[in-house]
């Protein structure tokens, strides 16, 4: 055990170093001011709005407009006798959006005619706060012409519902899911599918990113430096070798994913926390959110998955020469990576033919990617096939590992990827 | 009994075969040398008796061990010092040497007992605290052949020591080798300069194309062959 721990504090020596915690470093910083910047603009974004009305009509229908317009903006009066005006006026009290009604607006409805309000959007940044402005304001104006609608239908039908004479038919959205009805819209139910479904795999990319690439560079450096024979020929087993490397890049990709998954947290829900409150309030209505024994089978999943990225890389890496040719060489695991990544937002697996379905389930990385889908509908038959595999694949590659250390392949057999290039 | 026994040794890689029936032996306390110019089978001889590669046939042991079969029984009585072998370059050489004792040790006690032989060997003075990127070529190999010889092994196996080094490094690097086989152990290594062999060794292999062409006590093989160096011997002996 004192060999084994001697080599593995090498291993992490090796691997730490002022580049790899100066990257470290600035990414995480870089994510929590991005973070930052994001929740003030969200803010900003949630604080009532300016809209400026120039109102050139008096009728009736005008003034529904300008009651609907004050109940959710902040309405300033913009000054000016013609568009151009009344632009720069708005411009220079930084006023985004702009309703013009014009004269004869009401007479044109009482008339039974269709009139126009004109829109004017004051761009000065292109930026998103414009858009979701404009987004709401387009809403707006649906919910205007309803209103206006309302009042005419109720003039007209004589005393006639207009609710009923708008939308006659009513719908209730139910959803079966795991043998019961909920009454849900299934909109929300794949909103958390999607929600869970993103941060899976950046947490496995992640971890097998940095895993896979320290592993290789390890071994990349060994050969490189030339002191994998010398390692080789000290009276310490082969797997001890391997291994620590192994458990040290474990050790320091957690850390890291961990405060990267931290840093990409604060920027992606940086003001966000009121939808994510919102999909959480679904998964506990609905029984979507993982129980305790859910969870410990996920996270077997998840370990089972990177540890077969890890003999993967390092597999390949035992025949690399140098520590370029070791960063190209595990590009194949991240294309076995990304493969159900893609599938996972285009096909449906369980739609598949058993042939289709069977090829994907021989990629590891597809068992966590569809973990949380089949325990939530309740698939416990793939679960379970999903980990039996990966145990089962982990022990095959572990062995070949331990097969392939101790044949003369690791200091005869050569992948320069350099020479390719 | 030999500390080194070399019978019919075969090695392929491949089609290709490497080593054609190598024989040889060391006793305790010899300086023994492989001779051969480039691809002549050096390295791969000295890489299947480090237990490195495995053998397509023949016998090595090694004080009595098979090398395929009890390889890490051997591993703790021999040492291996590859030709351009370097050390883990961020690391300082006082902690590669506390590294590396730690693979060989038992205890703590140990280990300061191989640091400190290691420290008297490299004789690299203050130079062993800074790191060993900012070593030269001659400060590493001696740092690296301190490595190979602070625990003592009944075996030290030596891939041209000496290459690429200037002609003082080159020199403490021979004396060290000399002393350290006065103490007893047997020394095992390879070169293509001749002229360092007969200096070094007790008894020399030459190897040509994977065979070994003549073998025995430099002054006795240049009595052989009437001759005045061992560079001539070979040169006599491979026509």
């Amino acid at each position: 055990m004192r060999k084994f721990t001697a080599l593995l504090i090498k291993e992490l020596r090796e691997l730490i170093n002022k580049q790899l915690i100066a990257s470290f470093v600035i990414i995480i910083l870089m994510f929590q001011i991005i973070g930052k910047i994001g929740e003030s603009e969200s803010k900003k974004l949630e604080e009532r709005k300016e809209i400026g009305l120039v109102m050139l009509d008096d009728g009736k229908y005008s003034k529904t407009i300008e009651t609907t317009l004050r109940s959710i903006f902040n309405v300033y009066r913009v000054e000016g006798s013609t568009p151009e005006e009344w632009m720069k006026n708005a411009y220079e009290s930084d006023i985004r959006n702009v309703v013009v009604i014009p004269q004869g607006f009401s007479r044109e409805i009482e008339a039974g005619k269709r009139a126009k309000i004109e829109v004017y959007a004051v761009t000065k940044s292109l930026g998103i706060r414009e858009r979701i402005q404009k987004t709401i304001l387009t809403s707006i104006i649906n919910s205007l012409n309803a209103s206006i609608s309302r009042e005419l239908l109720l003039e007209k039908t004589k005393g006639e519902d207009p609710e009923f004479l708008t939308k006659p038919v009513l719908t209730e959205e139910y959803v079966y899911l795991k043998g019961k009805i909920l009454k849900a819209s299934s909109d929300a139910i794949f909103a958390y599918m999607i929600q869970q479904s993103i941060f899976i795999p950046i947490i496995l990319f992640l971890l097998l990113v940095f895993t896979s690439q320290m592993i290789a560079t390890a071994m990349g450096q060994e050969k490189e430096n030339k002191t994998l024979e010398t390692l080789l020929t000290t009276p310490v087993s082969r797997a001890s070798i391997i291994f620590a490397k192994m458990i040290s890049a474990v050790i320091l990709s957690c850390i890291f994913a961990g405060a990267y998954m931290y840093g990409f947290k604060g920027y992606m829900f940086a003001g966000t926390g009121g939808a994510l409150s919102e999909l959480t309030k679904i998964a506990k209505n609905y029984d979507l959110a993982l129980p305790v024994q859910g969870i410990i089978l996920f996270g077997i999943c998840i370990f089972l998955s990177l540890l077969t990225g890890l003999l993967m890389t390092t597999i390949i890496s035992l025949f690399v020469e140098d520590t370029r040719s070791a960063h190209l060489a595990i590009t194949p695991v991240m294309i076995l990576l990304l493969i159900p990544y893609f599938l996972s937002f285009t096909v449906d697996i369980m739609e598949l033919s058993p042939v289709a379905k069977t090829v994907i389930y021989l990629i590891p990385f597809t068992h966590p990617f569809y973990f949380y889908r089949f325990y939530a509908l309740g698939y416990m038959k793939d679960v379970f096939f999903g980990i039996a595999y990966l145990v089962l694949l982990n022990i095959l590659l572990t062995l070949l590992i331990i097969k392939l250390f101790s044949t003369d392949l690791l200091l005869t057999a050569r992948i320069n990827l350099r020479k390719g290039r | 009994m030999p500390v080194l026994e070399v019978n019919s040794l075969i090695k392929f890689y491949g089609k290709v075969q490497a080593l054609k029936g190598i024989y040889f032996s060391a006793e305790e306390g010899e300086i023994f040398g492989l001779i051969g110019p480039n691809g002549a089978g050096k390295t791969t001889t000295l890489r299947i008796i480090s237990t490195l590669l495995t053998p397509s046939g023949g016998e090595v042991k090694v004080l009595g061990f098979d090398v395929q079969k009890e390889a890490s029984k051997i591993r703790k009585f021999i040492s291996y010092l590859p030709e351009e072998a370097g050390a883990y370059r961020n690391l300082r050489g006082i902690d590669y040497l506390k590294l590396m004792a730690h693979l060989y040790a038992d205890d703590k006690k140990e280990v300061e007992k191989m640091v400190l032989k290691a420290i008297e060997i490299a004789k690299l003075g203050d130079r062993i605290y800074s790191k060993v990127s900012t070593y030269s070529k001659g400060m590493t190999r001696k740092l690296l052949l301190a490595r190979a010889l602070m625990h003592e092994p009944k075996l030290a196996i030596l891939d041209e020591p000496t290459s690429g080094l200037d002609v003082l490094n080159a020199h403490e690097i021979r004396k060290i080798i000399k002393e350290f086989a006065r103490e007893g152990k047997t020394v095992l290594l390879s070169s293509h300069n001749m002229l360092e062999v007969e200096y070094l060794c007790d008894r020399v292999a030459f190897i040509h194309e994977g065979n070994i062409v003549e073998q025995g006590k430099p002054e006795e093989l240049k009595k052989k062959y009437g001759v005045k160096n061992l560079e001539e011997v070979f040169v006599e002996a491979v026509k």
